[in-house]
């Protein structure tokens, strides 16, 4: 056993040596991922697209995708901590309520109506919440980290919910900022709908990116083993601030993106509750992917809907079905992290590892 | 700030009403704190067992009637869920990453959480406090509850029980030894698979006897279970995860905090404890009384 494997648990060893057996292999089974992936993304976004021209009367499939969107860039930004970085994170829902805060306080105590200043005042207000807030996470590590993140969440949480400037409990509602882009208006649904897909394929190249850099390399090492990277001479911890603070912008996004959707911003959006949601998300659907929250926040909000909407006509006692997201919430979040730790990504992945791939491999050899 | 009506009588006041809150919070951090020091796991479903305890203790006393007779049986009863959570959902995840028994206790946390609701209703609920500790007692010119002394007596009586559990006997010392070297204890023979769970049980009857001892003074209903997993968190990372001495002080510390922060700065009560534990952290990363610094 080679001494990068030490940190890792068995089946990840095991994993990395199937992949490893041919470098051939490992090549052509890259190649074949990757081009496929990104054509099957292109379809989808064309899809995505298209859905509002082909129903456009279907204002609740949109509004539900608009939802789904905004959930995937905020799934997104957590697993670039939790996923990329190796770091549980229960603090991403503030980053995500800051800017909500920020868009909505600019229109409702600023009287600034403006959509674009608005954005970004939410990205900018929840990076800088994320460095500062990132700065004292980050001293500690392991199961104090978890907790500094939960309890300094918690702390604007409870803020919020009881300062006047923020609505207290009953949250700011303000009238949503006039915007149109080539004539339409955003305040309509499908420009806005189509807004929210073109921020969301943003968010997506931008961490595309991020992680195919030296810098996101650097936060994969970090993941794997924190000691080996400072060994080499990284400083392991501006490392992680800076992924706090990339992470913060995109929440920050996904938050103002919804306050500005709803024309509405509550204390809930900061409570930690949120951050465990967006853990399910990501857990889901494959942490350490980028494909994976997409697909997480897709199922789990779809899901909701269902549930919350059909499930109302299935009796369970006293209540119906709809009454018990929670619960469905809870088994999901127990089944994948005890069959499937690695989400529908990798549930995916390991069935085409071991069927086609194999045959296809065999065919080239 | 609420300072008009500052007198010493009232400072006492509530620092004793502090302290029992304190003794109360101990009982619910002590668990946490042993099961995290010995076998490594953050439960997120620390306080579920707190709520299933308060519950489990409300059916009782609807049942039969009787405070005491609750306060045995609930927590047992609590003790079976956490036997079964170790032995069938955290036992399979000991040789994995730390954070998938994190994710797994929070997943439980929802399920059962939610399953209180849908067994007891989500509306808040009490317990009326038992007989000799049901009225209220002269002290400092003030009406004080007297079955907040029995909380605070209870509390601190538990607690040397478990120090000297800890400390004199064999089991403790093997639950030390355990902290510091589980790879030691295994070579030692001695089968720490069983220690785990019996100390994971143990750890959530006190978390369910918590929850009953609690009730008649707080009542418990939707969403408790998250708002007290906060507390014995604040508790256990202000004194120092994995050391029972921490988790005393670290209560001692939130129990007072809260209650002052309640009574002289009603509109930010709650935002008292995170700022101590922000603070605290800040200057030493893994809590005040840990002698092992990261």
């Amino acid at each position: 056993m080679s001494i990068d494997n030490i940190n890792k648990p068995k089946a990840e060893i095991a994993d990395s040596n199937v992949a490893a057996t041919s470098v051939m292999g490992r090549l052509i089974q890259g190649r074949f991922a990757t081009g496929w992936s990104w054509a099957v993304g292109g379809v989808v976004v064309l899809a995505l697209i298209a859905y509002p021209f082909v129903n456009p009367s279907d204002t609740f499939g949109i509004n539900l995708l608009v939802q789904i969107l905004i959930a995937a860039i905020f799934a997104l930004s957590y697993d670039l901590i939790f996923g990329y970085t190796g770091l549980l994170s229960f603090g991403q829902a503030s980053y995500y309520g800051l800017g909500g805060f920020a868009a909505g306080l600019l229109v409702a105590r600023f009287n600034i109506s403006n959509f674009w200043l608005s954005l970004l005042v939410a990205i900018v207000v929840a990076s800088l919440g994320a460095a500062i807030l990132g700065i004292f996470s980050i001293r500690t590590s392991g199961v104090y980290f978890m907790m500094l993140t939960l309890a300094l969440a918690q702390m604007l949480f409870s803020l919020a919910s009881k300062w006047d400037f923020t609505g207290s409990s009953d949250g700011v509602t303000f009238t949503r900022p006039e915007f149109s882009i080539f004539g339409f208006s955003l305040t309509d649904l499908v420009p806005f709908y189509l807004f929210v897909l073109f921020a969301f394929v943003v968010c997506f190249l931008v961490l595309t990116m991020v992680i195919r850099s030296p810098f996101g390399q650097a936060l994969k090492g970090i993941r794997d083993n924190e000691n080996r990277m400072t060994a080499v001479g990284y400083q392991t911890r501006n490392f992680k601030l800076v992924a706090f603070i990339i992470a913060g912008a995109i929440a920050g996004l996904a938050g103002g993106l919804n306050a500005l959707s709803n024309g509405f911003v509550g204390a809930n959006t900061l409570n930690w509750v949120n951050s465990g949601a967006v853990l399910v998300m990501v857990l889901l659907g494959g942490k350490g992917t980028l494909v994976g929250p997409v697909v997480g926040a897709f199922f789990t909000i779809w899901l909701q809907s269902q549930i919350q909407g059909s499930g109302s006509s299935i009796p369970l006692g006293n209540y119906t079905l709809a009454d018990r997201w929670l619960s469905v919430l809870g088994i999901i979040f127990m089944v994948f992290v005890l069959f499937a730790p690695n989400g529908l990504v990798g549930l995916g992945k390991s069935l085409v590892r071991s069927k086609l791939v194999k045959n296809l491999l065999g065919r080239v050899k | 700030m609420n300072l008009q009506n500052f007198t010493f009588e009232t400072f006492v006041f509530q620092v004793l009403n502090g302290l029992s809150t304190s003794m109360l919070l101990f009982l619910l951090a002590a668990g946490m704190t042993l099961i995290f020091g010995l076998m490594e796991v953050v439960n997120l479903a620390h306080g579920t067992y707190y709520l299933l305890g308060a519950y489990f203790g409300y059916s009782v006393m609807n049942a039969t009637n009787n405070f005491w007779l609750a306060l045995v049986i609930a927590p047992l009863g609590v003790g079976v869920v956490g036997f079964v959570m170790e032995r069938f959902f955290l036992r399979p995840l000991y040789s994995k990453a730390h954070s998938n028994m994190v994710i797994l206790t929070l997943g439980f946390a929802y399920l059962v959480g939610d399953l209180t609701t849908l067994i007891w209703g989500g509306d808040p609920k009490s317990i009326p406090a038992p007989a000799p500790f049901d009225h209220s007692i002269e002290l400092l010119g003030r009406s004080f509850p007297s079955y907040r002394l029995f909380v605070a007596g209870l509390g601190l009586l538990l607690a040397l029980g478990l120090w000297l559990l800890l400390e004199k006997t064999r089991i403790g010392a093997i639950v030390r030894a355990g902290v510091s070297d589980k790879e030691m204890v295994r070579g030692m023979g001695i089968n720490i698979s069983l220690v785990f769970t019996a100390l994971f049980v143990f750890g959530m009857v006190l978390a369910g006897l918590s929850g009953v001892v609690a009730a008649p003074f707080q009542s418990f209903g939707l969403g408790d279970d998250l708002r007290i997993l906060v507390y014995s968190l604040l508790v256990v990372v202000i004194g120092g995860l994995g050391t029972l001495s921490g988790a005393f002080w670290g209560a001692i510390v939130i129990g007072l905090v809260d209650s002052l922060g309640a009574a002289y700065f009603p509109s930010f009560a709650q935002f008292g404890i995170y700022i101590v534990m922000a603070l605290v952290l800040m200057v030493r990363p893994t809590g005040l009384f840990n002698k092992a610094q990261a």
